[in-house]
């Protein structure tokens, strides 16, 4: 089981970065949580379709939604990563891509997990 | 692209004539066909031909989405943005500039490139804000498209998760449109929504 932490025993996502980014409005970031949680849910098992269907196109562009998510919500880890693997699906590399993408689906569960962990936690689960 | 139906033929018209009637270019219709997004068959000598109900329900949806957002002789800024967050966020900053600036913004939301340009067929925005990479058409026709149609009274933006060398390496943007990374601070936009619409009538900055 992937846990909404990294190595280092910390969230995912930069809860204090994104608070920063929305002006402090805890309220307003449990908003976006809840879209977050329900537009992006899939997006794992789609990025393991991809990788198993060696879709470089769509792993491509998975990837770079990946991106956008942490946009918003800040992770630095899950952006790294991603944005290798768009790189690599771009360059046409599928060895790299599929490999990067087989590290990007765990971390991007471990990063919804920690969204839904701090919403529960901060809006009493609703 | 399906044969051809048991249909009568004036129930049909042509790429040209959909495109007309929608307020957008040819090769968007062509593209929407060739995408499976507009039905059509095509004619023995390969000339598609469109259902006009299908045209016609386009048209109903272009002004369904326009009638819930027009204020009019307001600003109108069209964003086109496939991620639903960031949607929220630009409701957000739109909603809190209009507040900070004592305005009103008609805010027109297309989720993806099709809508973005079933939206300037029907009406022209004050600014465009799209997003680069989208499912199905990207974002490089769609600006193609759009500043060919609308410049030079349209400001375009683009907004984007990719850098400066990416956007240019795949594909070609119009001299004279601006391009910004995400995440888009509120004052970064604020400063584009002064630049861009409603000149001369909103507060310059550093006004209270």
């Amino acid at each position: 089981m992937i846990q909404a932490t990294n190595h280092d025993g910390n969230d995912v996502v930069d809860w204090t970065a994104v608070l920063s980014q929305f002006g402090g409005r805890q309220e307003f970031v449990a908003k976006l949580t809840g879209i977050a949680l329900q537009a992006f849910a899939d997006l794992p098992e789609k990025i393991a379709q991809s990788i198993v269907e060696r879709d470089l196109r769509n792993l491509g562009f998975q990837a770079h939604s990946v991106k956008g998510i942490c946009a918003n919500f800040n992770a630095p880890q899950v952006l790294a990563l991603a944005l290798a693997t768009e790189q690599s699906a771009k360059d046409g590399n599928a060895e790299q891509a599929l490999t990067r993408g087989e590290e990007l689906v765990p971390l991007l569960r471990a990063m919804l997990e920690n969204i839904s962990a701090w919403r529960h936690a901060n809006t009493g689960g609703q | 692209m399906s044969n051809k139906p048991q249909t009568p033929q004036d129930e049909f018209i042509t790429t040209r004539e959909a495109a007309r009637l929608l307020g957008v270019g040819l090769s968007t219709v062509q593209g929407w066909v060739e995408a499976g997004i507009l039905p059509a068959w095509k004619t023995a000598g390969g000339h598609r031909r469109i259902p006009v109900a299908s045209i016609d329900e386009l048209r109903r949806k272009q002004l369904a989405v326009l009638d819930a957002a027009q204020k009019p002789g307001k600003p109108t800024v069209l964003f086109i943005e496939d991620d639903p967050v960031q949607r929220m966020v630009y409701e957000d900053q739109i909603a809190r500039m209009a507040h900070d600036l004592g305005i009103e913004i008609n805010l027109v939301m297309a989720t993806n490139v099709f809508e973005g340009l079933l939206l300037t067929g029907q009406q022209t925005p004050n600014l465009i804000i799209t997003d680069l990479m989208m499912p199905g058409m990207d974002g490089y026709h769609l600006i193609q498209e759009l500043h060919a149609k609308l410049k030079p009274s349209v400001a375009i933006v683009v907004v984007t998760m990719l850098n400066q060398d990416e956007v240019m390496a795949r594909g070609t943007i119009p001299k004279g449109i601006k391009v910004l990374t995400k995440p888009v601070a509120y004052e970064v936009l604020l400063e584009v929504i002064r630049s861009h619409i409603g000149r001369g009538t909103l507060p310059s900055r550093g006004t209270p």
